[in-house]
């Protein structure tokens, strides 16, 4: 079949002032949620604090690590459907620099309240002795940078080069970034396990799990599919990339968000299906602590929320294909994976609560605090603007990358 | 050949191009045609939506499989571990969802596949053997760089004439009539064999 060459769309600028308050609301948000979580929490509760805003953190870290994660594998598969959305997956992985920052209040003010280990008298723990040699510090914090560093440059890399061609049209800059991502893969995966590894999994530094990088992974491409899904019908529905989004656009981002359901599923029943039939104490803790009390009837709600939910609102053709179900859907999955987040990191804070107060570490139950909406209302909302105004600086889409028409044309043969 | 003991299938037409083929599809559909099918080396993008095909009813057999398997696998664990043979094994209870789930998951996805081929074998009546339109000897070009549109004789919108008339229009050669296998032996045993 013949398809009539039509010409290629010329760059689109964001319309700020067609987004509304939104422009003004993230940034106010950000900085009031931030500062009033920071004075309020310093001086009534810093450890709920420090956990708050870690969970508020890794919130945001996991979105921008998935959008980077759906950048580099668009580049390395050559993909086409793609190409189109690309411009808001790049700016949403810009976003590193400014988690970057985010994360120095963790390192100079709450990492003593955060990690046990770091506290912990080595000659009465031999476990974690055993673990020192990596679990120490200096090495923590070096780590640390490596991760946020890696992150930030990639992300910078693949949006600065993808704008310039927007300049230029050079093809080569397309082939170019096909090749780093093939380097830049494998550092992902590596960066963000360890990262998963030493933020959250050394929260409770006895447990291990093998699984931790692929299942924190799993959230991370879902919840930025997400959230790519909500921007980019946002930005449709404020009157941008007038004919040349279509409903296949979405056909596909539904089918990817369905498929990383099903992903986090399988990934994060493995986990717990493989640690309740060791029984190994340093491992099934991490559970019981997580089945004690009315965190009991989280866990069940974060099991059907997270999986069984949206696997249900997205399993259908029009599900996939209606804008509002699906933008409905991946409002559900953003919120889910703040559940699993809390999930992750909460219970934490009260085994440190309780080792503080001289006894046994245990968890007492789910008891959310307004700290945690503060700090995440801030973090979101200052990673919000910043998207905003990465994606307000050139055109919303890659105007002149050689597979844009094909973007265009992309048809699901139903 | 004496055609006059033999019946008519339907008229065949042969197009130059997979999107002649798409072309002439969406007019035929256009004329409401219920009785018509095209054939072509190779699967052309949009010719269903062409043909004017409605949502597959496969998906309906892959969820009875899918229950099917489902249930199986409760019973058949439910059964044999809390019921008939029921043994402590590293302190689990007799029956948990836990190690349930993967064998569940399993017969479910099994007996999907299952139910998906066997609906889709049921509803294109498949395996079949033989078919009219192998009566027509250019039709072999089919599995090779023939594109070729079928009318049966059974629509009700379909008229000897006419019918060839629009075909012809829409760009069709070699236009034939395709004939029902005959009623008796089609290999009868040549009479100097006997003898």
């Amino acid at each position: 079949m013949s398809h009539s060459p039509t010409p290629l769309p010329s760059a689109e600028k964001l319309r700020l002032e067609s987004l509304g308050i939104l422009p003004v609301l993230l940034p106010a948000v950000g900085i009031i949620g931030l500062l009033s979580a920071f004075i309020w929490g310093w001086i009534s509760n810093p450890m709920q604090l420090a956990f708050s805003y870690l969970f508020a953190f890794t919130v945001g870290f996991t979105i921008c690590a998935g959008a980077l994660f759906w950048t580099l594998l668009h580049h390395a598969l050559d993909a086409d459907w793609s190409v189109l959305m690309r411009r808001i997956l790049e700016s949403i992985a810009s976003c590193f620099p400014v988690l970057l920052l985010l994360f120095l209040p963790i390192i100079f003010l709450f990492s003593k309240e955060l990690w046990h280990w770091m506290t912990t008298d080595l000659s009465t723990d031999p476990l974690l002795a055993w673990k020192s040699p990596f679990l120490n510090e200096p090495f923590f914090y070096i780590r640390c940078g490596f991760y946020l560093l890696f992150f930030s440059l990639a992300g910078l890399l693949y949006r600065n080069l993808s704008m310039r061609q927007d300049e230029d049209g050079d093809p080569r800059i397309t082939l170019r970034l096909r090749h780093t991502a093939y380097g830049f893969i494998p550092l992902f995966v590596l960066c963000l396990t360890f990262a998963g590894f030493d933020w959250l999994m050394s929260l409770d530094h006895h447990w291990y799990s093998t699984m931790w990088g692929v299942y924190l992974f799993a959230g991370c491409a879902q919840s930025s599919m997400a959230i790519l899904i909500l921007i980019t019908n946002g930005l449709v529905r404020t009157g941008h990339l007038k004919g040349l989004f279509t409903v296949e656009h979405n056909h596909i981002m539904g089918m990817l968000l369905f498929a990383f359901t099903t992903f986090w599923g399988y990934i994060s029943f493995s986990q717990y299906f493989l640690q309740w039939y060791a029984n190994i104490p340093e491992e099934t803790w991490f559970f019981v602590y997580r089945n004690t009390g009315s965190w009991f009837w989280f866990s069940v709600f974060l099991v059907v929320g997270h999986f069984f939910i949206p696997f249900l609102l997205l399993l259908t053709q029009p599900a996939k294909r209606t804008s509002w179900r699906l933008c409905t859907t991946a409002v559900w999955v953003v919120a889910m994976h703040c559940v699993d987040i809390y999930w992750i990191i909460m219970p934490n804070l009260q085994l440190q609560e309780s080792r503080h107060a001289g006894h046994v570490a245990a968890t007492t139950g789910f008891h959310p605090h307004l700290l945690d909406l503060l700090t995440l209302v801030g973090v979101l909302g200052i990673l919000g603007h910043t998207i905003l105004w990465l994606l307000s600086k050139g055109s919303i889409f890659p105007a002149r990358d050689p597979r844009l028409r094909d973007s265009l044309a992309v048809t699901n043969w139903l | 050949m004496n055609h006059a003991t033999k019946t008519l299938y339907g008229l065949g037409a042969e197009f130059s191009s997979a999107a002649g083929l798409l072309e002439a599809a969406k007019k035929i559909y256009a004329h409401g045609f219920k009785k018509w099918d095209v054939y072509s080396p190779f699967p052309i993008h949009g010719m269903d939506h062409a043909m004017g095909f409605k949502r597959s009813r496969v998906s309906l057999f892959s969820l009875i499989g899918g229950f099917t398997g489902l249930t199986t696998g409760f019973v058949l664990i439910y059964y044999t571990s809390a019921l008939n043979y029921p043994l402590i094994v590293q302190g689990k209870p007799y029956f948990a969802l836990e190690p349930s789930l993967p064998i569940f998951f399993e017969l479910t996805i099994l007996l999907t596949a299952f139910g998906t081929v066997l609906g889709l074998l049921l509803l294109t009546l498949l395996p079949r053997l033989h078919h009219p339109v192998f009566n027509w000897d250019r039709f072999q070009r089919a599995t090779d760089d023939g594109f070729f549109l079928v009318l049966e004789v059974t629509d009700p919108k379909f008229d000897p004439t006419a019918s060839r008339q629009l075909l012809q229009g829409m760009g069709g050669t070699h236009i034939t009539e395709i004939y029902q296998d005959p009623e008796e032996d089609p290999h009868p045993v040549r009479a100097e064999g006997i003898a």
